[in-house]
Order: C-alpha cells, then sequence, then structure tokens
C-alpha cells in the first residue's frame, strides 16, 4: 500500500532526521510509533509528497510521491495533530474549499462537505465559525477535512489528543469504522500505544530516524501461567493456601487499606489450564472472592520498548 | 513550622470567574499516595488546582492543606510543589542555575539551593544537561525540568497538572516511575488527567470532576459498586461456552447471558452474589473457566456510566 | 423498498474544476468581502464616485453658462478642453479617495491575507491537498488586485464616458479623442497600485502570524514613505529622486494627478509637477514588491510542516 525504499533525509549539520529507511506498509490500520524525533514527521510530510531534498523512493497505493506529489496528495487524506482552520470561515464552507482544491467541483464539494461533517458528528455546528468550536469540535473538523475529497489513505498525526474519554471512543469508533466498512487505509502516527494496540492491525516502529520493524497485533504473545489477580475480602490464609497449592503471588502496589488487592499470579507454564481453578478454589476455601482472573498477555508497550532497545542503543 | 500530615480537606468548595461556574460546591479529602483528579476539559481541574496552591481565592467554601488554607499563605507553600500545565518561558539560563534560584524563592541558602536543585533535576533524569538552557529542551526534558521544579524543594503536597501531556511513550513511562515512587514515600499526590488509562496505572483512588462538580471519589472498585443502575459485565472464557451459559443463567441477579466462541458474557446485577456463586460451583463437576475478566470495571467505564 | 446504509458514503461524483489558485482566489476575495472594514470602504467609495460625478456634471453645466451659450447655441469643440479640466479635476479627487482607501484595506484587511492563514495553520490543510505553493501564492496574490479592478478602475472609466455624454451634441467624438489618454492613466493606476499594494501586503503579511504585527508593518511602511517623500521634496539630485519615490500612494497617484495638473499653469502646481515620482521608478517598486511578496508567499507555502 505505502512503501518506502532507502528513505534518507538530513537537516543541515543535524544527525539526519531520517536514515536509509526502508518499510512497507501493508494495508488496513497501521500505527506509526515512535519517541518524538524519531522521523515520524519527516515521514508523514515525504508521504505527502511535501518533502525535498531527500534521497530514497517513495511510493503511496503505487504512486510515486516524489516525482508525482500531486497525484499522490489526491489518494491521501491528512489530518494534523496541531489546531488548524481556515480563517472566517463556517465549518461547512471551510470543507467545501478544502474539498475543491481536493479537486471536486463548486456543487459537489458543498454537498460532500455536509456529508462529512455529518458524519463525524457536527450536526448543527458546521454553519458555525470553526474559531468558536470546541476542542472535540476542532477535531472532528480536522477528521472531515481529511475526508472530503474520499481518499483511499488516511494520515492522522495523534488523532485523539486532547479529547476527553467519550470523545476518544468515539474518534476511534470513527476510525475503525472507515477501515473495516469503507477500506480506507489509515496510517495513525501515536503516543497513546493502549489506542493503538486496540485499533490497528499493526505497527511500525521508528527510532532515532531509522527503521526498527513492523509488528501485527495478532502476534502479541500470551504469556501462559502469568495471571492478573483481583480479590475481595482478603485474609492472611489466602495466600498461604495459595503458596501451598503452588500459585506464587506477588502484591501489585495499591491502598493496603483498600478492600481489593491486585497480584500477579504465576504457576508452572504447563498448569496453565487448571490455574483458574485452582485460584477460584483457594478464594473459596479462605472465604475470598476473586473479582478478576485474567491471563497476561504481552501488550504492545512492552513490545514497543522491546524494538526500541533492540540494537543496544538507550531509547 | 506546620507538622501536619500531608492532606488536603476540600469543604463545600466553589469558585466562579463572573458569571462563569468554574467549580461548583465540591467536597473532597485527599490522604497520602498518588491520588487522580479525572474529567473532560472544562470540567474544573486547573481551577481545582490553583485554588489548593493558594494561586486563587475561593468564592466560597473552604479547602485546606495540611491544615491551613493556601489563599494569601506563602509560607504553606513551602510544603506545596506545583508542576502546571503551562510551559513557562525561562531566559536562556542553564537549567541547574534556573532551578538554584527557583528553589531559592522559597528561603534557602544559596547553597542549600544549588544542592537541592541538582538533586530534583537528577532524580528526574536530567542530571547530563545541568548546564544546559532550558529553552533548548525537547518536550519531554521541559516536562521532566517542570516536575524537577515542583520537587525541588522537597515539597510532601506535590500537585501535578496534566504531567504526562504530550510525552513520548517513553518519556511517559519514567515519568510515570517518578510520580509512583512520590506517592510510595507518602506524600500527597494529586495528578490530573483527562488521559484516564494513564492515571490507572498511577492512582488507586480518583476524584471524578464534570462540569464542575464531584461525581465520585474513591478507588475504581468501590465507585463501580456505587453503581447498581449498571448491571456489571462479566466474560469468562471457557473451552465449552454453551454449559456454561446454561449453569450461569441460575446465577443470582444476572440479566442476560451471551455465548461466543471463546466463552460466555454476562450482565449481572448482584455482583458480589454472582461471584460467589461462580467461585463455590468451581470446584465442584462441570465446565472448566479458565479466565474472569470484569468488563466495565475500569476507569474508562466508570467515567463514561458516570457522565452519561 | 430500499434502505440507504448511514454513516460515511464514499464519493461517487467527478473530479475536476477549475485551477487551484481560481478556486484560492475566490475564496479569499468573498472571504475579504465580507469584512466590515471592506464593505464600510466600499460605501464610502460609492459615495465619493457619486459626489464627483454631481461635481463634473455641475461644472460641465456652469461653463456653459459662463460662456453665455444656451446649449444649442456653442460653437462646436468650444468647450471640450475646459470640460477635460474638469474631468481630470474630478478623477484626481476620486483617485486619491480611492488610493487612501486602498491604503486602509491594505493595512486592515489585506495584511491578514497570509498571517491569518498562519496563525490558523491553515497551510497545513491547504497544502496536503493536490496543490501547488505557486497556486496559492498566484491566489493570495490576485486578491487586492481583483477587488480593485471592480472598486478602482471601474468608477473612473465610467466617469470618462458619463462626462463624454454630458458634452454639447457634436462634441462628445472630440471630447473622447482629447481625453483619449485617459483610460491608460486609470490602467496604469491600477497596474501600479496592484502590484505594489499587493506585494507589500504578502511581504509584511506572511512574516509573521500576527496580524497586528503585519497591519503595522504596512502602515508604517505606507505612512513612513509619505513623510520621506515629503523630506524628498526639498532635496535636489538623485537622493530627493529616490526619496521622492518612496511614498507608495504618491507613486500609484502620479499617472493620475500629473495631466490635472499640466492644465493649471501656477508656478506652484509647475513645482510640484516637476517633483512627481519618476514613472519607470515607481513601476519598478510596484514590480519588485509584488515579485517580492510573492516570492515570499511561495516560499512560505513550499515549506510548510505538516506536524511540528
Amino acid at each position: 500500500m505505502l512503501a518506502v525504499r532507502g528513505l534518507t533525509k538530513s537537516y543541515g549539520g543535524r544527525p539526519p532526521a531520517l536514515r536509509d529507511v526502508t518499510l512497507e506498509v501493508p494495508e488496513g490500520v497501521t500505527g506509526l510509533l515512535g519517541p518524538n524525533g524519531a522521523g515520524k514527521s519527516t515521514l508523514l510530510q515525504c508521504v505527502l509528497g511535501l518533502l525535498r531534498g531527500f534521497s530514497g523512493e517513495v511510493e503511496v497505493l503505487g504512486v510515486d510521491a516524489r516525482r508525482r506529489p500531486r497525484d499522490a496528495r489526491r489518494l491521501v487524506g491528512f489530518m494534523p495533530e496541531a489546531d488548524a482552520w481556515i480563517p472566517s470561515m463556517t465549518g461547512v464552507r471551510a470543507v467545501a474549499y478544502l474539498g475543491r482544491l481536493g479537486g471536486l467541483p463548486r456543487n459537489e464539494a458543498l454537498r460532500r462537505a455536509h456529508d462529512v461533517l455529518h458524519h463525524v458528528g457536527l450536526g448543527e455546528a458546521v454553519y458555525r465559525d470553526v474559531v468558536g468550536y470546541s476542542t472535540g469540535m476542532r477535531q472532528r473538523f480536522k477528521l472531515a477535512q481529511a475526508l472530503v475529497h474520499d481518499p483511499a489513505l488516511i494520515l492522522l498525526d495523534e488523532p485523539t489528543s486532547g479529547l476527553d474519554p467519550a470523545g476518544r471512543d468515539e474518534m476511534l469508533a470513527l476510525i475503525a469504522n472507515l477501515a473495516k466498512d469503507h477500506g480506507k487505509h489509515v496510517v495513525w502516527s501515536s503516543h497513546v500505544l493502549p489506542e493503538v494496540q486496540r485499533s490497528a492491525q499493526q505497527v511500525v516502529v521508528l527510532h532515532q530516524g531509522q527503521y526498527r520493524g513492523t509488528f501485527r497485533m495478532e502476534d502479541l504473545a500470551p504469556r501462559p501461567g502469568l495471571f492478573l489477580l483481583e480479590v475481595e475480602g482478603l485474609s492472611p490464609a489466602f495466600e498461604v493456601e495459595a503458596e501451598r497449592r503452588g500459585v506464587r503471588l506477588a502484591a501489585r502496589g495499591g491502598d493496603e487499606d483498600s478492600p481489593r488487592r491486585a497480584f500477579t499470579a504465576q504457576v508452572e507454564p504447563s498448569r496453565s489450564a487448571e490455574a483458574a481453578g485452582v485460584l477460584l478454589g483457594t478464594a473459596a476455601a479462605t472465604g475470598a472472592r476473586v473479582r478478576r482472573l485474567e491471563p497476561v498477555v504481552e501488550d504492545l508497550e512492552s513490545v514497543f520498548h522491546r524494538l526500541l532497545e533492540a540494537r543496544g542503543d538507550r531509547p | 513550622m506546620n507538622t501536619a500530615a500531608p492532606t488536603i480537606a476540600i469543604e463545600r468548595l466553589s469558585k466562579w470567574y463572573g458569571d462563569v461556574l468554574g467549580l461548583n460546591e465540591v467536597t473532597a479529602d485527599i490522604g497520602p499516595g498518588v491520588t487522580g483528579l479525572l474529567g473532560p476539559n472544562g470540567a474544573g481541574k486547573s481551577t481545582l488546582l490553583k485554588l489548593v496552591c493558594g494561586m486563587l481565592r475561593p468564592s466560597l467554601g473552604r479547602v485546606r492543606v495540611a491544615g491551613e488554607e493556601p489563599f494569601g499563605n506563602p509560607g504553606l507553600m513551602r510544603r506545596v510543589g506545583l508542576c502546571a500545565e503551562q510551559d513557562a518561558a525561562y531566559p536562556g539560563l542553564g537549567a541547574w542555575e534556573v532551578l538554584t534560584y527557583l528553589t531559592r524563592l522559597h528561603g534557602f541558602t544559596k547553597t542549600q539551593a544549588r544542592d537541592l536543585a541538582r538533586r530534583a533535576l537528577e532524580r528526574v533524569d536530567l542530571g547530563q544537561v545541568l548546564e544546559r538552557s532550558v529553552g533548548t529542551f525537547s518536550k519531554g526534558m521541559r516536562q521532566r525540568f517542570k516536575l524537577a521544579q515542583a520537587l525541588a524543594h522537597d515539597p510532601d503536597v506535590v500537585i501535578l497538572d496534566e504531567p504526562l501531556n504530550g510525552l513520548d511513550p517513553t518519556g511517559r513511562r519514567a515519568l510515570s516511575e517518578i510520580i509512583r515512587e512520590l506517592g510510595d514515600e507518602g506524600r500527597c499526590v494529586v495528578v490530573s488527567s483527562h488521559v484516564l488509562h494513564e492515571v490507572e496505572s498511577l492512582a488507586r483512588r480518583s476524584v471524578f470532576l464534570f462540569q464542575g462538580r464531584v461525581l465520585a471519589e474513591g478507588t475504581r472498585e468501590a465507585i463501580r459498586s456505587e453503581l447498581p443502575d449498571h448491571p456489571l459485565h462479566v466474560r469468562l472464557l471457557t473451552p465449552e461456552p454453551r454449559l456454561l451459559a446454561q449453569r450461569l443463567l441460575e446465577a443470582p441477579g444476572v440479566v442476560s447471558v451471551t455465548t461466543t466462541a471463546e466463552g460466555v458474557e454476562a450482565l449481572t446485577t448482584q455482583a458480589l452474589a454472582f461471584f460467589d456463586h461462580l467461585q463455590a460451583s468451581a470446584g465442584g463437576p462441570g465446565p472448566a473457566i479458565t479466565a474472569i475478566l470484569p468488563g466495565d470495571e475500569d476507569l474508562e467505564a466508570v467515567f463514561r456510566y458516570l457522565t452519561r | 423498498m430500499t434502505v440507504h446504509a448511514r454513516g460515511y458514503r464514499p464519493y461517487a461524483g467527478l473530479f475536476g474544476g477549475p485551477p487551484a489558485w481560481w478556486v484560492i482566489l475566490q475564496a479569499n476575495v468573498e472571504a475579504v468581502r465580507a469584512t466590515k472594514a471592506m464593505r464600510v470602504l466600499t460605501v464610502l467609495l460609492l459615495i465619493m464616485a457619486c459626489c464627483v460625478g454631481l461635481l463634473l456634471y455641475a461644472q460641465i453645466g456652469l461653463d456653459e453658462k459662463l460662456a453665455g451659450l444656451s446649449p444649442k447655441q456653442a460653437a462646436p469643440g468650444a468647450l471640450v478642453e475646459s470640460s477635460r479640466t474638469a474631468l481630470l479635476l474630478a478623477l484626481r479627487i476620486y483617485y486619491t479617495a480611492a488610493t487612501t482607501v486602498v491604503s486602509l484595506l491594505a493595512i486592515l484587511t489585506g495584511a491578514g491575507l497570509v498571517a491569518d492563514d498562519l496563525r490558523a495553520r491553515a497551510l497545513t490543510l491547504l497544502m496536503v491537498r493536490p496543490i501547488r505553493a505557486v497556486d496559492y501564492a498566484l491566489g493570495k496574490a490576485l486578491v487586492l488586485p481583483w477587488i480593485l479592478l471592480t472598486r478602482a478602475a471601474a468608477p473612473g472609466l465610467v466617469l470618462w464616458l458619463l462626462a463624454g455624454a454630458w458634452q454639447q451634441p457634436g462634441d462628445t467624438q472630440a471630447f473622447w479623442e482629447a481625453t483619449q489618454n485617459v483610460p491608460g492613466a486609470i490602467g496604469t493606476y491600477l497596474l501600479l497600485c496592484a502590484g505594489g499594494y499587493a506585494g507589500l501586503t504578502l511581504l509584511v503579511s506572511a512574516g509573521t502570524s500576527r496580524r497586528g504585527v503585519a497591519s503595522a508593518l504596512a502602515a508604517a511602511v505606507i505612512f513612513g514613505g509619505f513623510v520621506l517623500r515629503g523630506i524628498g521634496l526639498f532635496r535636489d539630485g538623485s537622493a530627493g529622486e529616490l526619496l521622492r519615490l518612496t511614498s507608495l500612494p504618491t507613486n500609484v497617484l502620479a499617472p493620475i494627478i500629473s495631466p490635472h495638473w499640466e492644465t493649471m499653469h501656477d508656478k506652484r502646481s509647475q513645482w510640484l509637477l516637476d517633483r512627481l515620482p519618476d514613472p519607470s521608478g515607481a513601476a519598478i517598486i510596484a514590480g519588485g514588491l509584488f515579485l517580492l511578496g510573492f516570492l515570499r508567499v511561495w516560499k512560505r507555502a513550499r515549506s510548510v510542516e505538516v506536524s511540528e
């Protein structure tokens, strides 16, 4: 879908922003991860055909973004992270204007602007000046303008930044819907790993201007024998009894006086299947109550840090 | 000097700006350890924190930090450290120099201040760049610097307004670690955030603000159990979903059971009895349960229920 | 019956439309037109045009009266010269007002053309479309000229045509011949004005994201130039010549006012006439400003950073 070969870009003097990056972004939703200064911005700039003075090849959906940048941009919608609007225009006017610049005829642009603004849930606010929008509404506006010309690839730069929990959920749902039901490809630059883990199919990791690998979410490995445990009505007998039945418990912080305590429970990997039964039995025998028993699966955060540290240099 | 325990007592506290109500009769007690201050943008988090730091005068009600009212009480600030949300502009001086100066404002001698500033910078992992100008710091380093500035005079009440905002995952991890340590040292640490899962791992207790009011305070489980209108959603993994589903229909308070490929999803209105039942029948014959996953006990779910 | 899916819909229509610079020009002209300053100034200009028209009409009638002729008795061509003087005066008055208005427009609205975009980070939305930086620069550069075309050029030409129509029967043709260089002068005015003012506004506007700063800069250049020219009036040699070229309003007005002064044979007019800015110098300044402004905006658009 998106192919980068041997991409190198330096801004005079400083260490290069990207060093010989070769990567292939598959279809679907892809997280673009990396610490600050990893080169994510430069990569986005390049995919949009707005980077100059670099070496290497970039192909967006089969279009050479270096030689035909405008053709590439026709296929791409971009949602910037920072607040952005068009001065003295209402929401619908601004989106229609951007749609026209994206190649839509005048009337179609206006109609389409209503379509996408409605889809992102801006409702009646579309007739108001964007300057008066709240953070959440501005975020929606930015998503709508990225969709107005119906691009095949959508680039999102921290789409949930500044949103409250409900706003985050809705933004993630919108993104998921575009990918799943409308076949859009999404490349999503983010620092919020749990969100990416939930919504992306794979992540591409950059670090210090270098490509550090692609990781598919389905490859997140289970950790056999390891459980997260939350217990209520705990008595010292529970821990003793658990130990006796071959479960090692480690407390996971928290208040001593809270009625519920959290542990990491570990059994021999071979006994993984029966661990739940053992723990439930232990609780029943000691008058405690198990409220959560969750097999530990590697999370994206640890994969991410593993990829960063892969070459032995400090993150 | 004041030696009362590091606590924050907030009593029917209201604050308005002109006609705009920022905080509406907030009552909460915050003790030692890390407490999350949660709420969407505009909920009143920053207003509350400013009141606690004595930067604003309450319109109504009282706030007491370690037993004293903070407004117009600069002496109390010796015990309070604030990491504000905004980035301040610093002159082109080195980090150590700036922080020494700021620390001296708390009444330390120059030598003491230099020593404290150095220790604070080392604690936040800026020990390598003591002489570098703060203006040249990256976002993550500035955030650390702000934390160091909050900690330099060794306060036991630490107020952190959106401390993880804009940090990359590496920065978040490092700063979270420091914040957790502060709580474990017995300081009263308040962390405001609108990114809930960030706080989930930091704070056991939370205060939920919404539209200027406190919606709830306590641990998430305690708050969750106070929301009986929302039946608890539990996911159980088992190799025999259909069999387990049949069993669960008899469990107390169950209002619905759905089977999936890997298990069963149940809704129950009587959480305690439900789990006791589950546990009691686990020992006996029948389908084995391999995991118990409460579906809506996390902060996000609690927050959703509180605000809708 | 058909049930349509809700939610996102793919676009099924055609692509295509006018070139991007045209779309940008149109959108910006529309936005400028909607501003309060523009509305007020347009009304002022309209009133001005009507007043000057009336004045011209009265002057032509008065000349006939003074010649003691009833309209039917005049010798062919006898009054053409005095009508020409009247028209030149009318044009001088109107264009002096128009130039003031254009100066104000440049300061009030023009300065925001790019500065507002920078503040709104609009370039990160615009330049990610299939357009070139040159489209953006061209669209912005043509906004003021486009507005000038209707506000400044049209009324002058209408006055010229009307003055002809108001002549004695049979003199109309002779009058237009006698004043045949008027359209050319208006055209020159328009070009100088378009180039100079558009260039100036783009130049100051692309340098800052604060419109106030851009406005102040534009005002400083316009008024400062006016003062410098005043000094230049009393200097001889090439220094005086150069100083007299610094006033943008005077530069653009020269082609309109010099024909009028030529008709007045007093010493003061002659003195001023000798000290009008050099036409080729004025043209170089206008063209240079336009080019610089255009290049500045083009570079700004080309170097847009989509994230920070």
